[in-house]
């Protein structure tokens, strides 16, 4: 009963406390300026997408060959959709490829990078809902929790509440959740009134939402369990507001910027220009040989067209002979840069657990669809696309590309997202940890306030 | 009931308590006396149960406090020096909150009847206790402990900083809680109105009760006279009858 007195008191004082309103007032300002900004950013990606396609399909109904030797060299777009909540996370987005061209001769070209896909480097540099939640919030949250117990000694209260028969554990656990329960409530109501305001940004997929604002809360929840950890370890509300501060510049600035430089050292990225310069070479070097084994089909009759350059055309044999020598050809030529990539993504993954805002920022991007996983799954459908297209095409022999009066039924490409399971079983090792962060906080305070000086 | 028996309580080197022995009795106020670091501050603390004691036993109405703290503050209220409540909240609602922590749920008007007790303006009851003057939350202080019907009372400096109405109207609602039954033992630096209240003085001195006055005795003292003398290390350092 006493707990839920503590409860009830925390929630009516909150109400009162003009702190209240500035931490709403705050979050309103930086999730109206996030959401604005993340539904233009999100809008302007979908015109260009549009236009681009638009241009595409004009591009392909006018191509001069109008055959099926013509329509392998045309390059398709195949447009990334946004991420079901691109707009609140920008994620890595900003740095991978929203479309790729395919054609006969390109596999994947302007794939952009996972290792674009940066812990905090792209969080900051975006400001959107990720950034406010993971890296503005948790200023507020430290501080309210810095005051839960140092303000109540500040006050003169504390004696007075424990001249009476309540439990350590139990009030703070009680003021802890009173504190935690306000604090979200108060964030979550300046975030519905911004989305309200900047005219309902779009949100893709309510299953995902739910598990973002899930993740966040739980995100924020650690911290003012650190802000309360403070509190204990200090006698004045100034020292444990020092104290939560300091621990807020360290797990949100200096350390995920010391996970990228550690993640780097002894290890460069390697030149790009010596991965470029070999998949030339080896550009050239096919041809060659392509165009000796056309020579070679031709001089045997096996080739109907007098003039076929391609892979796409001719045997089956050595179509997939072409196409497996080729991709041997540009693994090996990418394999430094790729390897430096797993290698950095693994680093950074490992990393990544020493920083909570590190953890909730890729978290976040991987619960939002803007990381590189998801980018993974687009390339690997993109590519499974220019197959299936070029399958079709060497089908259609002689007929004539110009016969095909809807572009839209030869190039239908739709990403299939991951289904929720899977996005969960991705990002649940970070949602486990950062739970474990919020539970150490709040065990650390706990075994801390047993032993606080009430005189 | 207030009881201390050979109570002590040492900070490594430091002895700040050494000895105490003393009795309050149900309807008795005991008044102490004494500078900073006499030892007044650590009595009321091992009383509520603050710091463990070092040895001897504090009692509250029979319940040993360092054996059964939560046992012990069913029994025993507080009121500050300076009662700091909630300040955005209002006066009644501080105090129905306070008397739920001590186990007592009470409706609007039982509080304002608490409130009532002690002296307080009606018109104060429903406004934020930061609006307060010091007095009247002294006074909302001494309604939380009237409303958790404990026996035993204890205040700390409850005078300091009053202005002399405020003062004398804390005074009539502390002697109306004596009259109510309670057993109340008081820290203060205002022997005016120590001697008005008290049945029984002590004078601490270096964690040592040096002086203790009670009865006849007490009625004919010159308190200020004794006090100074003890304060200045003149007195004999040896405890009168209880």
């Amino acid at each position: 009963m006493a707990h839920l007195a503590v409860v009830r008191m925390e929630l009516a004082d909150a109400l009162r406390q003009p702190r209240t309103l500035i931490v709403g007032l705050v979050a309103l300002v930086f999730f109206l300026v996030a959401f604005v900004q993340g539904a233009a950013r999100v809008n302007a990606e979908i015109a260009a997408v549009a236009a681009a396609q638009a241009e595409n399909r004009q591009a392909w109904l006018a191509q001069p060959p109008q055959n099926p030797h013509g329509a392998a060299h045309f390059a398709v777009l195949l447009a990334k959709p946004q991420a079901p909540l691109a707009s609140l996370v920008a994620g890595a987005e900003g740095a991978l490829a929203g479309h790729v061209f395919t054609d006969a001769h390109r596999l994947i070209p302007a794939a952009g990078s996972q290792a674009a896909d940066l812990p905090i480097g792209q969080a900051i540099g975006s400001l959107d809902a990720a950034f406010v939640i993971g890296a503005v919030l948790p200023l507020l949250a430290v501080l309210a929790g810095a005051d839960l117990v140092a303000g109540e000694k500040e006050r003169g209260t504390l004696r007075l509440v424990f001249a009476n028969p309540v439990g350590r554990r139990r009030w703070l656990a009680a003021k802890l959740a009173g504190r935690t329960l306000v604090f979200l409530a108060v964030v979550g109501l300046a975030a519905a009134i911004a989305w309200l305001l900047s005219g309902g940004l779009p949100i893709g997929d309510p299953a995902r939402l739910l598990a973002f604002t899930g993740l966040s809360a739980l995100y924020l929840a650690g911290w003012l369990a650190v802000g309360a950890l403070c509190s204990v370890a200090a006698q004045r509300v100034a020292s444990a507001a020092l104290a939560a501060v300091a621990l807020w510049i360290g797990l949100v600035i200096v350390v995920p910027r010391v996970i990228a430089t550690v993640a780097e050292l002894g290890d460069p990225m390697p030149a790009t220009s010596p991965a470029r310069m070999a998949t030339r070479v080896e550009e050239v070097r096919l041809r060659r040989k392509q165009a000796a084994l056309v020579k070679a089909l031709k001089a045997r009759g096996a080739l109907k067209d007098a003039s076929p350059t391609t892979a796409a055309e001719g045997p089956a044999e050595v179509r997939d002979a072409i196409d497996a020598e080729a991709a041997r050809a540009r693994a090996k030529a990418d394999a430094p840069a790729e390897a430096w990539r797993a290698s950095q993504l693994r680093k950074l993954d490992a990393l990544g657990y020493a920083s909570p805002a590190a953890l909730y920022f890729r978290a976040a991007a991987g619960l939002a669809g803007t990381d590189g996983d998801r980018h993974a799954d687009f390339l690997a459908q993109a590519f499974a696309w220019r197959k299936a297209f070029l399958a079709r095409l060497n089908a259609l022999e002689d007929r004539k590309v110009a016969e095909f009066k809807d572009y839209d039924a030869i190039a239908p490409f739709t990403f299939v997202e991951a289904s929720a399971a899977e996005v969960w079983s991705r990002q649940a090792p970070r949602t486990a940890a950062l739970l474990g962060l919020l539970l150490a906080a709040v065990l650390a305070a706990f075994w801390r306030f047993h032993r606080y000086d009430l005189r | 009931m207030i009881e201390a028996i050979g109570l002590t309580k040492r900070y490594d080197t430091h002895l700040a308590l050494d000895g105490l022995d003393l009795l309050v009795k149900p309807g008795e106020v005991f008044a102490l006396f004494g500078g900073n670091g006499a030892g007044k501050s650590t009595t009321i603390n091992l009383f509520l149960g603050f710091v463990p004691p070092s040895g001897g036993r504090a009692l509250v109405n029979g319940v040993d406090v360092a054996a059964r703290p939560a046992e012990a503050r069913r029994h025993l209220a507080y009121v500050a020096e300076n009662v700091m409540l909630y300040g955005h909240v209002s006066a009644r609602d501080n105090l129905k909150y306070f008397a739920e922590l001590g186990g007592k749920r009470l409706s609007a008007a039982e509080a304002d009847q608490a409130l009532a007790r002690v002296g307080l303006d009606a018109s104060a009851f429903g406004r934020p206790v930061r609006l307060l003057s010091k007095g009247m939350r002294q006074k909302c202080g001494l309604a939380i402990a009237f409303a958790k019907g404990a026996p035993a009372l204890f205040l700390d400096e409850p005078f300091s900083g009053l202005d002399p109405l405020a003062a004398t109207e804390l005074q009539a609602s502390i002697a109306a809680l004596k009259a109510d039954g309670r057993a109340i033992l008081m820290s203060t630096h205002d022997l005016f109105r120590a001697r008005a209240l008290a049945d029984a003085v002590g004078i601490m001195r270096k964690g040592r009760m040096v002086r203790r006055f009670a009865g006849e005795e007490l009625a004919h003292v010159d308190l200020e006279k004794v006090y100074l003398e003890t304060m200045a290390g003149d007195a004999v350092a040896a405890p009168g009858p209880a």
